[in-house]
């Protein structure tokens, strides 16, 4: 029996913002996560110095940003979409409707935590693109489904292979394909 | 010699009364002036019954009144008399003094009459006797009494006087005895413990005692107040006890199901303090115990992280998410529509590929 290949949306600004504060929730609790087992680690190691961690501001934002950018990265090669995507039902993929390289997803990862503001160009994008959308050539799409990165890779080859077709016939075929 | 018939007939003949032996009053009590008779008138006397003589002095007078009238011959009087002959009857002369006694029947009447004055000096000393108690008695009675409630009234006093004192000294004397004595060594050198204890049935003993009745009449509450059970838990030996119990063959007649079914498990759970348990227990211990290293590595290969993902974003897909993503959805679609039409853009068409 073969999927049914549900029309690929662009998701709105409102849904991607509420996915991103998702995402700086998880990323401040891995990072304070992160202090708290470095404090441990310090009790573990000398009990009678205890002090608790005191890191400079900055070493603070930097270790947030790396573990912002690690968390995307890893997100969105391995399954297209992260813990906020995954609440409000977004994936993020390439032009081809393939999953992000790793390469590609570490670049768009850092992008974004360097300049989060960019995701405020989807307001007025008219297919919803972000600054790092349109620079890395991705988007994000509504996609309530739980396909793998193989289905979602298969569903890329057909969606494209259905662009094809559609530029070579002059009516455009559905987009939905039938149950095998 | 007279016979009897003579001597009825001559006492009848003197006017005397006559009676049995057994009428001496008869003879000399009513009549003492008889005896008086005779002595002067000793023809008229020997005819009288002398067998009522004989109870008053020591010896029968009608033995010796029998020997003296048989004619026998008994002192040296008697002999001279006899020996001389025997008077010669003269002939009768009414004129003539009647012969005179022989000296024995003398005697045996002086006897006789020694006897009888003698009853009568006893007679009279116990007739003044009962008439002097009977003087004495009004006056010594009272005197008596109260002699006799005085020497009560100092006895009682006496009494109470001694009394604590010798008591106080008994006890004193005793203390001091068992103090010196050792009664322990004497009882142990000197008696037969051993002996008394086999010579003792105790079954006999036991088998006498209503043991139900002596329960009965203990208050076991009170006793059981006065018990000190904490102190008698001490003292018992439980790892003893435990040892010689067979466990095995106990939890095998024990039918566990229904011993469950009877435990109403909400109840006792209710009252167990989890918190107080958690408390107590050492986590650090448990901890140390575990191969963590192993246990990680098992965790590690046994987890499908793209699996758990996927299930993770399958679990998802609730109602409760599908209704956020919706909300969400169509607040991007209004959002969009707002921004299109502030910028003039014509209305965006749902499911258009990007």
């Amino acid at each position: 029996m073969r999927r049914a290949i549900q029309p690929e949306r662009p998701a709105g600004v409102v849904t991607r913002t509420l996915a991103a504060a998702v995402d700086a929730i998880v990323v401040w609790l891995i990072v304070a996560g992160g202090y708290l087992g470095w404090a441990i680690f310090k009790v573990i190691i000398d009990p009678r110095q205890f002090s608790w961690p005191d890191a400079a501001w900055w070493i603070s934002m930097a270790a947030a940003m790396f573990v912002a950018t690690l968390y995307l990265t890893v997100s969105w090669a391995s399954t297209g979409r992260t813990v906020g995507g995954a609440l409000f039902g977004t994936r993020v993929i390439s032009s081809r409707h393939r999953m992000l390289r790793w390469v590609t997803s570490l670049i768009r990862a850092g992008m974004c935590v360097v300049f989060p503001i960019g995701l405020a160009w989807s307001l007025v994008d008219r297919r919803r693109r972000s600054i790092q959308d349109i620079l890395i050539r991705s988007a994000v799409i509504y996609d309530w489904s739980t396909r793998t990165r193989e289905q979602v890779d298969e569903d890329a080859a057909e969606l494209m292979a259905q662009s094809t077709r559609a530029v070579a016939a002059p009516t455009p075929t559905p987009a939905v394909n039938v149950d095998s | 010699m007279v016979d009897d018939q003579d001597r009825t007939s001559t006492a009848e003949a003197a006017g005397k009364p006559t009676g049995g032996p057994g009428d001496r009053n008869g003879y000399l009590g009513k009549h003492p002036s008889g005896f008086v008779e005779a002595m002067t008138s000793p023809a008229a006397d020997l005819a009288r019954p002398t067998d009522d003589l004989s109870p008053i002095g020591d010896v029968p007078p009608a033995a010796e009144d029998l020997s003296a009238l048989s004619g026998e011959p008994e002192s040296a009087d008697d002999l001279d008399y006899y020996e001389d002959g025997a008077p010669e009857e003269e002939p009768a002369d009414p004129e003539a003094p009647p012969p005179p006694f022989p000296p024995a029947r003398r005697r045996s009447l002086l006897g006789s009459a020694a006897g009888w004055a003698f009853h009568k000096a006893t007679d009279a000393a116990g007739v003044m006797t009962q008439a002097a108690v009977d003087i004495a008695r009004p006056v010594v009675t009272p005197v008596a009494h109260a002699a006799g409630q005085a020497a009560l009234v100092a006895g009682t006093a006496a009494y109470k006087t001694a009394d604590p004192a010798l008591r106080s000294t008994i006890r004193a004397i005793v203390q001091i005895v068992l103090e010196e004595v050792d009664l322990n060594a004497i009882i142990r050198e000197r008696v037969d413990l051993d002996g008394i204890i086999a010579s003792v049935d105790l079954d006999a003993a036991v088998s006498r005692v209503d043991i139900d009745g002596i329960v009965a009449t203990v208050d076991l509450d009170a006793v059981i107040d006065r018990v000190d059970i904490a102190r008698v838990i001490d003292r018992v030996d439980i790892d003893g006890i435990v040892a010689t119990v067979d466990l095995d063959a106990v939890i095998d007649r024990v039918d566990v199901a229904k011993v469950i079914d009877k435990v109403d498990l909400d109840s006792v759970v209710a009252g167990v303090d989890i918190d107080a348990v958690a408390g107590r227990i050492d986590l650090d211990a448990i901890v140390n115990r575990m191969d963590l290293i192993t246990l990680a590595d098992k965790v590690i290969e046994g987890i499908d992280l793209p699996g758990i993902i996927r299930d993770s974003t399958g679990s998802l897909g609730t109602e409760a998410v599908e209704g956020v993503r919706s909300q969400t959805m169509r607040a991007d679609d209004a959002v969009a529509g707002f921004v299109g039409r502030l910028f003039g853009r014509a209305p965006e068409r749902r499911g258009e590929q990007q």
